[in-house]
């Protein structure tokens, strides 16, 4: 705990210094939102379709479905995985070398990183609200507990998107491309995750591969926490303690490679 | 003598690459290959490093320099070999060691590109936990000696190179390393501020007994800052000594050039040969005669005699052999010192 907290000096300067990046980078952080706006948008236009004047399908109502994408799009705002281009960018241009040059632990420093990458980014999103309301639908949360609980939930996807995001990075220790995997990875989130079709509306099969997936924790479940989808305080705790296994395995698995990419380092350009 | 502060002994690294396949399916077949072609950097290294030495670590490009520092600095694991810097090993204990060392590599920056130059050292100063107290001391020597204060609140992306080289050994030394690893640190800079980094160089071994190993293509840098060499090739060390010694044993030859009185009518010496033992003409010009002599052979003294005797000189002079030319001669001809 000690090490944790001499440290801290240094993972909040990180953090700190991050958050000035995406501020200084906010015409990208502007558009980034206004793609996801339209996402909204679409969505809202394609479903209310294929609704076809039925106010509920399968005992869903399209005002709550709407609000489900919409809140579930505008999170992953916050979840995109940041260290996965970082780290691929940092090998390719060998600036990896001074980093591990740092007397403070390296998956450490790159969590500060995205930490404070999503804290400047919390500001837009909570501007874009608003505007997620007209583009989209957003009723407020199904109550005070729910809204709690979507709180603790969330944070909760955050860890295990940036658990995602740091292991797909280390693979650019061994391939240093990794834009591919990103993209794979951004798709499987919005699909996987139900941010695009709401896992109720999978077919079985599908169903079940989502299920043993982590991204249906990303935006599924504290969605579904917020909406009072999920509501008995048994399957609340059920749904927060799927989340909390999926961070305990995703940390030794993050660990276990990166004990196994310290020994592959490549250093480019010289 | 007290216990070397940095110790390589018999430091091997090899890289391993998975061997391209061409043609169709070529990058797939890449993907799954057991195929691999392997490249040794560094081929049984060894060396001490006394404390307060500065010492020029030299070697032809792919030499395998920068994979030692690498090593050193315990970014890169050795694939054999030991070696221990300030007691630790260093790819064991990166963190702990890390604290002892300052690194500086020429071609690329610790500073945070979009931010100004300050908060790259701020970030310095917590991440190797330097107090307030001799963080400001120690800035305010480099803002001094360095000149910092006209561009410390300037984004880095907007500084000049010699600007940013400065920056960056400045928060390479702010935690008061034992020792300093400077990779290529004068790399593109023009010679007045070549001038300043080797003379801050130069401070810091003296003024604070920091040991410095530096890694450069400029041998000016190393003529100037360094009584000891490191000369390295295809990952062997093929000279470890002083720079005078090397100079000594690669390169016994001087040249004495001769400029003839040629408007007085005199002969050219190619028109008779100057027949002395230990003496060739190395290159020819109007009016002016580059002898190449062994000064084991003949003495200057005697050559320059002999030479005013048969011919009509207007001028002489001797000179006494270069670095560069030294160290050109070897890597050419691939002369190891055994």
């Amino acid at each position: 705990m000690t090490a944790v907290t001499s440290r801290l000096p240094a993972y909040l300067k990180l953090a700190s210094l991050q958050l000035q990046i995406t501020y200084a980078y906010r015409g990208e952080v502007i558009g980034g939102l206004l793609v996801v706006l339209l996402r909204i948008l679409l969505l809202k236009a394609v479903w209310t379709a294929a609704y076809a004047g039925r106010t509920s399908v399968d005992g869903v109502p399209l005002p709550d479905l709407i609000t489900f994408l919409t809140l579930g799009n505008l999170q992953l705002v916050l979840m995109r995985p940041m260290l996965v281009w970082y780290l691929q960018q940092r090998i390719h241009e060998g600036q990896i070398g001074l980093d591990l040059a740092r007397p403070v632990p390296f998956l450490g420093q790159l969590f500060a990183q995205q930490v404070g990458a999503t804290a400047g980014l919390v500001p837009f999103v909570v501007l874009a609200v608003p505007l997620a309301f007209l583009v989209g639908n957003l009723a407020p949360p199904a109550s005070p507990v729910a809204a709690i609980a979507y709180l603790a939930s969330l944070s909760l996807a955050y860890l295990i998107s940036t658990l995602i995001g740091l292991l797909m990075g280390l693979v650019a220790f061994w391939t240093v491309q990794t834009l591919g995997v990103g993209v794979i990875y951004e798709f499987a989130t919005q699909f996987f995750g139900g941010a695009l079709i709401p896992l109720s509306f999978f077919p079985p099969a599908l169903r079940t591969i989502a299920d043993l997936l982590p991204f249906q924790t990303q935006v599924f479940i504290p969605v579904s926490i917020y909406s009072g989808a999920i509501s008995a305080p048994a399957d609340i705790a059920g749904a927060l303690g799927l989340q909390v296994i999926w961070i305990a395995a995703l940390s030794v698995i993050v660990w276990f490679v990166w004990q196994h990419a310290k020994r592959v380092v490549t250093v480019y350009r010289g | 003598m007290p216990d070397p502060i940095i110790r390589v002994d018999q430091l091997v690294k090899t890289f391993r690459s998975p061997r391209r396949h061409d043609g169709r399916f070529g990058a797939l077949r890449t993907l799954f290959t057991r195929d691999y072609t392997v490249k040794t950097a560094v081929d049984g290294i060894s060396f001490a490093v006394e404390s307060g030495e500065l010492i020029g670590y030299v070697g032809p490009n792919g030499a395998g320099k920068s994979t030692t520092i690498k090593m050193l600095t315990g970014i890169l694991v050795p694939t054999s070999g030991e070696l221990q810097v300030a007691g630790l090993v260093p790819w064991r204990r990166r963190e702990e060691n890390a604290l002892n060392i300052g690194v500086v590599f020429g071609q690329r920056s610790q500073l945070w590109w979009d931010l100004p130059l300050i908060e790259s050292f701020d970030l310095v100063a917590r991440m190797y936990r330097i107090g307030p107290e001799r963080f400001r001391s120690n800035l305010g020597r480099f803002r001094e000696l360095l000149g910092l204060d006209e561009f410390i609140n300037t984004p880095v992306r907007q500084l000049s190179l010699g600007q940013r080289m400065r920056g960056d050994l400045s928060a390479a030394l702010l935690h008061d390393p034992r020792i300093v690893y400077l990779d290529e640190p004068t790399v593109g800079l023009d010679v007045v501020a070549k001038e300043r980094i080797r003379t801050f160089i130069e401070e810091i071994n003296r003024d604070r007994g920091t040991t410095v190993i530096l890694t450069t293509h400029d041998l000016a840098d190393v003529e100037r800052l360094c009584r000891r060499i490191i000369l390295i090739d295809r990952g062997r060390v093929l000279y470890d000594g002083t720079v005078d010694g090397l100079t000594a044993s690669y390169a016994p030859y001087r040249v004495l050039i001769v400029r003839l009185a040629t408007d007085a009518g005199a002969v050219v010496p190619h028109d008779r040969p100057l027949d002395l033992a230990g003496v060739e003409v190395a290159k020819r010009e109007a009016g002016a005669v580059w002898l190449r002599f062994d000064p084991t052979v003949i003495a200057a003294p005697a050559l320059i005699s002999e030479v005013v005797r048969r011919y009509p000189v207007s001028d002489l002079s001797i000179v006494e052999p270069e670095l560069e030319s030294v160290i050109r001669e070897i890597y050419e001809s691939g002369a190891v010192a055994t």
